[in-house]
């Protein structure tokens, strides 16, 4: 009897090799996504440590001067500022109605398939046919010419499949039996919608227009070609210099530039550049996630 | 759809305040745009006759707006008729004192206008234009979000359209031979007497240079997606995703530039090349670009495999490995798939950092330290130099169709791929 409890106990081979190869498969796939990290941390700490010497107040709000070899960052941040805000006017209200409809409006049949298909197929479309896009279609046939609305348009079409994933998520999220009480109590299909869906799937619908926002802000194939110039001097300091059917400066593009284009450029700006781009960008993000795990805790269902 | 024509162009009827607001906004906003972005009306087209449309359904709907509270549908003659007086004026672009007038009395009138239809309440219950329960505007919303849902289909076929429309010349020409544009490595499109487009090298280049992303990015995807879906604790999982989420939104131009300076310089250092700029340095920055793509739908496949699978294996006695080597990968094998699949659709249509950091010149890849130059990036760098119309700003777009066409077809499989799991 004793003995066979004692055998009971004790680790056969066959079950320490598997602990062992449990172990080592743990600890491999660990340093797998390890190393992932680094190189974000790597990237961001060397950028970071190059662009120190040129980072500062006056940096965010000086324009470009002497050929782009110094100076500041100005005409291009608020360049990108108009972008966003102008392509995001149009991307979020119909890339909100558009999941709305694939959600709540659409059978399954071959017609919403198609809509989805769509759909992905637009979040696949390589930047640069979006920027052939936004030449043929709104530069040279609307003839909205090089201009913020026309690049701003085309950026909208592209981050459009963003927002639309992300409120398809969010409004699936909401329960059914939601809707059904809804229903019951004698409200039409929008005012369910309205009063019941959206409210409780608002989060999820912020968290996806802070992406399109992050995305957008990032972009520079599609704005190369349909409204951002690579050099503009504006006011400084004034937040409305810029016509919506002007030519802008952009970060995005005006990093390419100084990087590649521009000889002799004093060495901390590219760097100060690509810092003023990720950090703006991941703080758009951060925003996203911030405000994603703070709806959370406080989900009532 | 009769409900709709009725609500927009039908003078007979009720409508409350949110149909007024959601059927003008638009047509302000149109109105606005020819405005602001075409100088309408100084500047006339015969194309503007097309306006009419939503001006008659801004007299319908206020039309009806003011019989929604009990008054005879011509008090609209006075608000309208002063718009027309301003667009008038401003076609007309006399500078005598009459404009400030018309301009004060326009402004006075449209905000009085827009008090009185857009913030003031209709009548309650019946009065001699109908009942109010059929003022509801839902019919204007119904419409509103299935243009939005069909939109994705037309933008998607506009894109194709617009594209096409610029090329088609070329494509129609005596000169285009399909055959050769596809398997030529002679891609001089600004020679003098012998102009020459041959796009194999620039394909070669686009498939070398993702191959060789896929082939880092792929195990490294999978690696950690199936960290994070079967080791992690639920704290841990929460934080590589918030890492991963962060290095998908690094923009493509930073990585660029990543690969123009440190990445550069790493790989002149480690393999004593003369330059960095090469096939190997576009390969990484890809593959960083690409996985986390991979990881996340990856990890959404394993997610999808049924917790039944799990426990009927453990309860075999099997241990994780044994689990997710035996059980999960085989039943998540589509998915994983397709998250490939979308990676290197992903790196495909991917410009920025290959334009920057894969050396850029037109060459036959020889290995992974030979300079290349891909499809996107000679979009990239050539339709700014380009005479528009000409046949090497045509050649440009036809190489965009033909991106469109590689990544529409890998996105097609993907999906396929992933809709076989549903119906498995």
């Amino acid at each position: 009897m004793e003995n066979t409890t004692e055998l009971m106990f004790t680790e056969t081979d066959i079950g320490r090799r598997n602990r062992y190869i449990e172990n080592g498969v743990r600890v491999f796939f660990f340093i797998m996504t390890c190393l992932m990290i680094v190189p974000l941390l790597l990237i961001i700490g060397y950028l970071f440590y190059k662009a120190i010497p040129v980072l500062s107040f006056d940096f965010l709000f000086k324009n470009p001067e002497d050929n782009m070899r110094s100076g500041g960052v100005w005409a291009p941040f608020l360049g990108t500022i108009y972008l966003v805000v102008v392509s995001l006017m149009v991307a979020a209200p119909i890339g909100v109605f558009a999941s709305v409809y694939l959600n709540e409006y659409a059978r399954e049949n071959w017609f919403t398939r198609m809509v989805n298909l769509a759909v992905v197929n637009l979040a696949g479309v390589p930047s640069i046919v979006h920027a052939l896009f936004g030449v043929g279609a709104f530069v040279l046939f609307s003839g909205l010419g090089e201009s913020i609305l026309a690049a701003s348009l085309t950026l909208a079409i592209m981050t459009l499949p963003v927002i639309i994933a992300s409120t398809t998520e969010a409004l699936k999220a909401v329960p059914m039996a939601f809707r059904e009480a809804c229903w019951n109590m004698g409200a039409t299909r929008w005012q369910t919608i309205r009063k019941i869906v959206l409210p409780n799937s608002i989060s999820g619908i912020l968290t996806g227009v802070i992406l399109q926002v992050s995305r957008a802000a990032g972009e520079t194939a599609p704005i190369m070609f349909t409204g951002a110039v690579f050099f503009k001097p504006i006011a400084e300091g004034d937040f409305f210099a810029y016509n919506i059917t002007d030519q802008c400066m952009a970060l995005s593009l005006h990093l390419y530039t100084i990087s590649t284009q521009v000889p002799d450029v004093a060495e901390g700006i590219p760097y100060g550049t690509a810092i003023v781009l990720v950090a703006s960008v991941l703080l758009v993000n951060a925003a996203a996630i911030a405000l994603r795990v703070y709806l959370r805790t406080r989900k009532r269902w | 759809m009769i409900n709709f024509i009725q609500l927009c162009f039908s003078l007979k009827g009720r409508i409350n305040r949110p149909g007024w607001w959601m059927l003008n906004l638009p047509i302000f906003a149109i109105f606005a745009i020819c405005h602001i972005a075409y100088n309408f009306p100084s500047k006339l087209s015969p194309v503007y006759i097309l306006l009419l449309v939503p001006a008659w359904v801004h007299i319908a709907v206020s039309v009806k707006r003011w019989q929604d509270k009990g008054k005879s549908g011509l008090f609209v003659l006075i608000h309208t008729s002063t718009l027309l007086a301003l667009f008038v004026v401003l076609g007309t672009q006399s500078t005598s004192g009459w404009v400030t007038l018309v301009y004060l009395i326009a402004i006075i009138n449209g905000l009085w206008a827009c008090v009185e239809l857009g913030f003031l309440k209709g009548d309650t219950g019946e009065n001699k234009y109908g009942t109010d329960s059929e003022t509801s505007s839902e019919p204007v919303i119904d419409l509103y979000i299935r243009l939005c849902g069909i939109s994705s289909i037309m933008f998607v076929f506009g894109i194709f359209f617009f594209i096409f429309k610029e090329c088609a010349g070329f494509l129609f020409s005596e000169e285009f031979k399909l055959w050769e544009f596809l398997t030529s490595e002679e891609w001089y499109p600004t020679s003098l007497e012998n102009k020459r487009y041959g796009t194999f090298a620039l394909i070669l280049g686009t498939f070398s240079v993702t191959a060789l992303a896929m082939l880092l990015a792929v195990p490294f995807g999978l690696g950690a997606a199936i960290f994070v879906s079967e080791f992690c604790s639920p704290k841990l999982k929460e934080t590589f995703k918030i890492v991963i989420e962060f290095l998908a939104a690094i923009p493509s131009v930073v990585w660029g530039f990543i690969g123009l300076t440190l990445m550069n310089q790493l790989i002149i250092a480690v393999f004593d090349a003369p330059i960095g700029l090469t096939m190997l340095n576009g390969g990484i920055m890809l593959a960083l670009m690409s996985v986390p793509i991979i990881v996340s739908i990856a990890e959404d496949a394993l997610k999808a495999v049924p917790d039944t699978y799990r426990e009927a294996a453990e309860a075999l006695g099997a241990t994780r490995w044994q689990v997710i080597y035996r059980v999960l990968l085989p039943a998540a094998k589509n998915g994983l798939l397709a998250a490939v699949l979308l990676g290197a659709a992903r790196s495909i249509g991917e410009t920025m950092a290959v334009l920057m950091a894969t050396g850029h010149s037109v060459n036959l890849p020889s290995g992974p330290l030979s300079w290349i130059r891909t499809l996107t990036a000679t979009i990239a760098a050539e339709l700014g130099e380009v005479a528009r119309g000409g046949e090497h700003y045509q050649v440009l777009f036809l190489i965009g169709i033909l991106l469109f066409s590689i990544t529409f077809v890998v996105n097609l499989i993907a999906d396929l791929v992933i809709k076989g799991i549903r119906q498995s």
